[in-house]
């Protein structure tokens, strides 16, 4: 893939999936605004799409344009965790004065923030591999899909998706609080 | 056939009184005659819940749940209107009806704070005044499995998921033993284990304390109530959100995964089901012959936001998260049963009040008053304010609070973070939708709620922690 322009290929990807997100969260909150119930309900509901696409699928998308324009593992995998990120950064400001900065830190392994960004790793892969399938299909030479790192990555995730759904989540989120009590209390 | 039938009816009848008369004589022979003959003061089942907010009751006038059981201790006993719980928080509420002091008092101030082996419940004092006790349920403080507590005959409760159990299959501990429970409801289990304290021949009357898990998260009702209330019109708030739960930090608890429609059509399917056990347990009293010289009192841990103030959960000091329901049914002193009070009742009275019930002096160190007086004559002086805490409890973004409720008006100071103070005309703003702190009329009233505050905070030896 030819390698495109650091704007093309590194920042404006990302930016897509930040504004979906934005815009889409600050919808969900201004539907509040709206009497009627049932439209309130459906402006919510579009909005809460929109959060899911930016914000949890996100990656899957940025990764793509991001691959087709030349970057690099390392380079897709960075940018794929923008929103993830802000997002998190987002949620933790109303932590500040609340909680000890460790504990506060700690809070990077709490299940939602971390499933966020395991979520978004899984959506690199995944979208990765059709990107590789598309290429393989154009013709690209050395590209091949059943290989051993993908293998094991996919053993990874499956593993990591189950103990994440176990138990409705509840099974992950109280082992986090089992550790946190450990370490803090 | 009809001359069948009616000698089927006569049969039946006379079948019934025998059953009526030989139970009859059964009660009187294992519990009156005996209770008479040595100990006349009353039994106290005192019936706790999690989470179940004031108005998710028919006798509160919810408009589809059906809680006959409660119903009927409102029916047979005093509703109170106002009643609230000083923390709105589990460990904290817990300890304080156990103990009748805030939480800055008996130390449990949060999830994570260990309970006091030093603190002296409700209990222990009873145990020591000559009542056979029992703790059923949830425990759920925080220490190293459960505590040995003292004064308690019976301890029975669960360490599952952090001391909050599971509805289904949860392990209990059984006076010590951990015994696997597969294919119970908890509630159902709990209320088995209750029931079998209930029973037992004694001589001296007995104090069941039995702590529900329901109806705290995971809103699971039993299997036989999954489906009702399907078509119900759940006339959530106008300014709920049907995705709250995904939003703004609710999604801490995993369990709240769905929309809030579906959250809360669990949720009142599972105050049925907990109903449905209540039930058993007036039916037993009934049963026994003891129903007359009970004492039930019902109470919930700690209200719940269902997308009030675009929230979920408790901790807050609105009113949904501060406000339980609170019955009590004693035949032998409430002259006017079906009263619905309007004095102010709190989780800090339910100790005191049981102690004095039972004829058993209340420690000046509890925090809370005897509602003694209230049962029997409404016209009662009462308290006109009191003081609302809440610390921290991680992984919550809540900061610590302290307000002031009086009759009618709530003055909440956040400690930290990026709350602002709110003040709100109640009476007029049950909702609390206007925050008149920038009013003018707000700030004519703030000076006399600042100082309501600080004086309640002395009075009760409030710290920050």
């Amino acid at each position: 893939m030819m390698k495109q322009s650091f704007m093309r290929r590194i920042v404006v990807p990302p930016f897509f999936a930040l504004a979906v997100t934005i815009v889409s969260i600050n919808a969900y909150n201004a539907s509040r605004c709206i009497e009627g119930r049932a439209l309130h309900d459906a402006a919510a509901a579009a909005a809460a799409a929109g959060m899911v696409l930016g914000l949890w699928m996100g990656a899957f998308f940025v990764n793509a344009l991001a691959y087709f324009r030349g970057a690099d593992t390392r380079e897709r995998i960075l940018i794929s965790l923008v929103t993830p990120l802000v997002w998190i950064a987002s949620q933790l400001y109303d932590y500040i004065g609340l909680y000890p900065a460790a504990e506060i830190l700690f809070l990077v392994f709490y299940p939602l923030y971390f499933q966020c960004i395991v979520t978004s790793l899984l959506n690199v892969w995944i979208s990765t591999l059709v990107c590789d399938i598309i290429s393989m299909k154009r013709g690209v030479p050395g590209i091949r899909i059943a290989k051993k790192s993908n293998i094991v990555t996919a053993g990874l995730f499956v593993v990591g998706i189950f103990f994440i759904l176990k138990d409705n989540g509840n099974y992950v989120f109280y082992r986090f609080m089992d550790l946190y009590g450990l370490i803090f209390k | 056939m009809s001359s069948d039938n009616d000698q089927l009816k006569s049969t039946m009848t006379r079948r019934t009184a025998l059953k009526l008369l030989g139970g009859a004589a059964a009660s009187l022979a294992g519990y009156d005659l005996l209770a008479g003959a040595v100990d006349r003061r009353p039994n106290i089942i005192f019936i706790l819940s999690d989470d179940h907010r004031w108005d998710v009751m028919g006798c509160a006038g919810h408009p589809f749940v059906k809680t006959p059981a409660m119903d009927r201790l409102a029916k047979e006993g005093v509703m109170f209107r106002d009643s609230f719980v000083t923390t709105s928080l589990c460990s904290p509420s817990r300890a304080t009806f156990l103990t009748g002091q805030y939480a800055h008092r008996h130390g449990v101030i949060n999830n994570f704070t260990p309970w006091r082996s030093g603190n002296v419940t409700y209990l222990e004092l009873m145990k020591k005044a000559g009542y056979d006790t029992a703790l059923i349920g949830k425990w759920h403080m925080p220490g190293r499995g459960l505590p040995k507590l003292r004064g308690v005959d019976e301890f029975i409760s669960f360490t599952a998921e952090g001391g909050q159990g599971v509805y289904f299959d949860c392990p209990l501990v059984v006076n010590g033993f951990e015994t696997e429970r597969k294919g119970k409801y908890i509630t159902e289990d709990l209320t088995d284990y209750a029931l079998r304290f209930i029973e037992k021949k004694r001589t001296a009357p007995f104090c069941l304390h039995l702590a529900h898990k329901a109806v705290h998260h995971r809103f699971q009702p039993p299997r036989h109530l999954e489906k009702i209330y399907g078509d119900a019109d759940l006339g959530l708030p106008a300014e709920s959100d049907p995705f709250v739960s995904f939003t703004d930090h609710h999604i801490k608890y995993q369990g709240l995964t769905g929309t809030l429609g579906k959250l809360y059509r669990n949720y009142c399917r599972t105050v049925t089901g907990l109903d449905e056990q209540i039930g058993r347990v007036l039916r037993k009293l009934d049963e026994l012959g003891i129903a007359q010289n009970t004492i039930v009192i019902y109470t919930g841990d700690n209200g719940y936001l269902w997308g009030e103030h675009h929230e979920m959960d408790k901790r807050l000091a609105y009113e949904e998260s501060i406000r339980v329901p609170f019955l009590i049914r004693y035949p032998g002193l409430i002259p006017d049963p079906g009263r619905v009070s309007s004095r102010t009742v709190l989780n800090l009275d339910v100790a005191p009040t049981i102690l004095d019930l039972a004829g058993v002096p209340v420690p000046a160190w509890m925090q809370g008053r005897s509602l003694k007086r209230v049962l029997a004559a409404e016209n009662t002086l009462w308290r006109d304010s009191w003081l609302y805490e809440h610390f921290t409890d991680y992984p919550f973004p809540v900061p610590g609070i302290c307000a002031v409720r009086t009759g009618r008006y709530k003055y909440i100071e956040y400690q930290k973070g990026v709350r602002r103070p709110e003040l709100f005309d109640i009476r007029e703003d049950r909702r609390e939708k206007k925050n008149l702190m920038s009013t003018a009329r707000g700030k004519k009233l703030l000076p006399g709620l600042k100082e309501e505050l600080a004086r309640l905070k002395r009075e009760t030896g409030y710290r920050e922690m």
